[in-house]
């Protein structure tokens, strides 16, 4: 995840675009996609689907895989198929178990994929969802500013004291 | 954690019948391969429910994952509607199945959950029996490895449990097995027909209703298909004997509520140190109460 | 239409109200063999994509040799292929003698056997080859007439239920009933 990459590019490239979407309100997207699928006809290719994933990860020491622990996965594969007859298929994967959500991503990334009617609205979400990342990045970056230790007042130079 | 998390209205609360669409698809996959192998112990992923295992959850999980909304459930307990294990299974159900009816009656129910009890009155071929079953396969008392029972099972040999039977003829001529009575279906595999009565046993034989049996803790469903020979495990020179609430001058004990002398007694301790019998079907006794009455008003 | 999501859809065979409802058809099928169930409606599939619905997601393996599901309804399964030799369930169109040899499960397990799923032209009474049925969840005698079921069917479902408990178990389906046929079921009579 390249972010200083990203930031600068709009519209960003479409592996960002769940990111962002998923940082806006769930409501909005979810609004916009019924929106969508009024006008538009919305297929699933898979069914939607939400449930636990088990994350695996090797210990440090050992290099040993153990279970991290479960987390939320939603998944969703759509096609969206415009009045015009354009196709385009979508799809999203979120750690997050609403299944309605992932389904609304989904229409919404084939949307602004293929430029389907509405897709300015999905690309109006995707800002004010980089806007709330952004938010959050920046206070986050505070908090680590104001908990930096200056190393260099510690260094006086009397610090043998194993001799 | 994410400060935009907000739950519509169709998502904030657990799907029709608690179980997901995965748990009830393995479980339907297990009930119509138990009705083809009539009395085989299917296994199958037996799931973590809101109770703890031995509550009736292999029963429970039978029940939410064939029920649908037209369907009316009756949940009893030792024959009663009314013991706590009966209504805690019946409100769950209540609260995960919207749009499902209740009944305490036996002859309105479409699904029937039991434990230990097997309804008095006849089941019809549109109702289901899903049964709570504790502890499934009868030969655990003679062959402690699953692996060697599953072959004894598929060979249909049941000689160690004849044995175990015919040792107590020996010691105490009679088959001290007072519930749990193992039975042959179909002329092959052998059932624990779960913890009910010997009174209850010769309803499992030719019924018109489909008998399931779950065992949550153990991870078995097991079936007796309608119309199917369920056969209590006897010799030939021993008949099968049920429990016959004669008292010592041989006269059959009628229930002291309704008067019945044909349904299967439970034996109360009164305040007095005496002792009285009453049905334990609950919905039994409170038809021929009603009977009763209504008989004397005309009369 | 569209929103919310398929699933949700009570005419979808994707619904849960609709597998629900499917599925008991399918119990009552199997509890009386030989009795015909319709299927409740559905918008979106009918015969053999039915009841794979109800019964097949990626947990089992499925083999459908003769293609009679579309190839978007596989990927709406998302259920494992396999050769059908080794599937749990097996598809097929019943107008052709079965050239395959179905897993029977074994003595230890025999709920491995497979579950076939067998398509044929209609189940709605023909008396010109009426079939007896006797065994579990019949009372005396059942009979079944059925159009569109080559006879090979019979003899090899014959031959691989002959060592109780290993077996299969088929469910038989035109576009709006079923039938089922487990491998406790004798089966006299038919055509030829």
């Amino acid at each position: 995840m390249n972010t200083h990459e990203t930031e600068a590019s709009w519209p960003p490239p479409r592996s960002q675009w769940l990111r962002y979407w998923s940082a806006a309100p769930a409501e909005k997207a979810e609004t916009l996609a019924a929106e969508i699928a009024g006008h538009c006809d919305v297929r699933d290719i898979t069914l939607p689907q939400s449930g636990l994933g088990l994350l695996k990860l090797p210990d440090s020491a050992l290099n040993d895989l153990y279970f991290l622990g479960e987390v939320p996965v939603s998944h969703a594969h759509v096609e969206v198929i415009a009045p015009d007859g354009t196709r385009a298929e979508g799809g999203a994967r979120l750690l997050d178990d609403r299944r309605s959500l992932a389904r609304a991503l989904a229409v919404l990334d084939a949307t602004l994929a293929a430029r389907l009617p509405h897709h300015e609205q999905a690309l109006r979400l995707l800002e004010t969802g980089r806007a709330t990342l952004q938010e959050t990045e920046a206070s986050r970056n505070a908090i680590l500013t104001s908990t930096r230790v200056d190393f260099s007042l510690l260094g006086d130079g009397s610090e043998d004291d194993d001799e | 954690m994410n400060p935009n998390y907000q739950l519509t209205d169709s998502q904030d609360s657990y799907g029709f019948g608690f179980l997901d669409e995965f748990a009830k698809r393995e479980i339907r996959r297990v009930i119509l391969k138990a009705i083809s192998i009539p009395g085989y112990q299917t296994p199958y992923a037996s799931r973590e429910m809101p109770m703890g295992r031995g509550f009736g959850t292999g029963g429970l999980q039978l029940t939410l994952s064939m029920i649908g909304p037209e369907d009316t459930l009756k949940v009893i307990d030792q024959g009663s509607d009314d013991s706590v294990n009966a209504v805690n299974l019946r409100k769950f159900a209540e609260l995960t199945c919207p749009d499902v009816s209740t009944t305490e009656s036996t002859t309105e129910a479409t699904l029937i959950q039991t434990r230990h009890r097997v309804p008095e009155i006849a089941l019809r071929e549109d109702q289901v029996l899903n049964l709570q079953v504790p502890y499934p396969d009868p030969l655990v008392i003679v062959e402690p490895s699953e692996a060697k029972r599953k072959i004894m099972h598929g060979e249909g040999d049941y000689a160690r449990l004849l044995t175990k039977l015919y040792e107590d003829l020996v010691k105490f001529d009679e088959i001290t097995i007072s519930h749990r009575y193992p039975t042959r279906i179909n002329g092959h595999y052998v059932i624990d027909p779960s913890p009910i009565p010997r009174y209850d046993v010769p309803k499992l034989h030719q019924s018109q209703a489909l008998l399931l049996f779950g065992a949550g803790r153990e991870k078995k469903i097991y079936a007796v298909p309608p119309y199917t020979n369920a056969e209590p495990l006897v010799f030939d020179d021993v008949p099968f004997r049920t429990e016959n609430f004669y008292n010592a001058d041989g006269k059959r004990r009628a229930c002291n509520r309704c008067g019945s002398t044909n349904s299967f007694l439970d034996e109360l301790n009164l305040e007095d140190g005496s002792k009285a019998w009453q049905c334990s079907d609950t919905d039994f006794c409170n038809r021929q109460l009603a009977r009763t009455d209504a008989g004397e008003v005309t009369q | 239409m569209n929103n919310p999501n398929t699933a949700l859809q009570p005419d979808s065979v994707w619904s849960p109200l609709f597998q629900q409802r499917a599925f008991r058809a399918l119990m009552t099928a199997f509890s009386f063999p030989g009795r015909r169930q319709p299927l409740p409606p559905c918008v979106d599939a009918k015969g053999p994509a039915c009841i794979a619905a109800v019964l097949c997601d990626n947990e089992v393996t499925l083999a459908d040799p003769d293609h009679l599901i579309q190839p978007d309804d596989i990927r709406r399964l998302g259920i494992g292929e396999a050769s059908v030799e080794n599937a749990g369930f097996i598809i097929a169109d019943g107008s052709r003698a079965p050239s395959f040899e179905p897993a029977l499960g074994s003595l230890a397990e025999p709920e491995q056997g497979a579950t076939l799923i067998i398509r044929v032209a209609s189940l709605d009474g023909t008396t010109a080859f009426p079939l007896t049925l006797r065994g579990p969840g019949i009372e005396g005698t059942q009979s079944l007439g059925l159009r569109g079921l080559h006879d090979g069917w019979l003899a090899e479902r014959a031959r691989w239920n002959r060592n109780f408990p290993m077996g299969v178990d088929l469910i038989l389906v035109d576009d709006t009933q079923v039938v089922a046929l487990p491998r406790t079921t004798q089966i006299s009579g038919g055509g030829n």
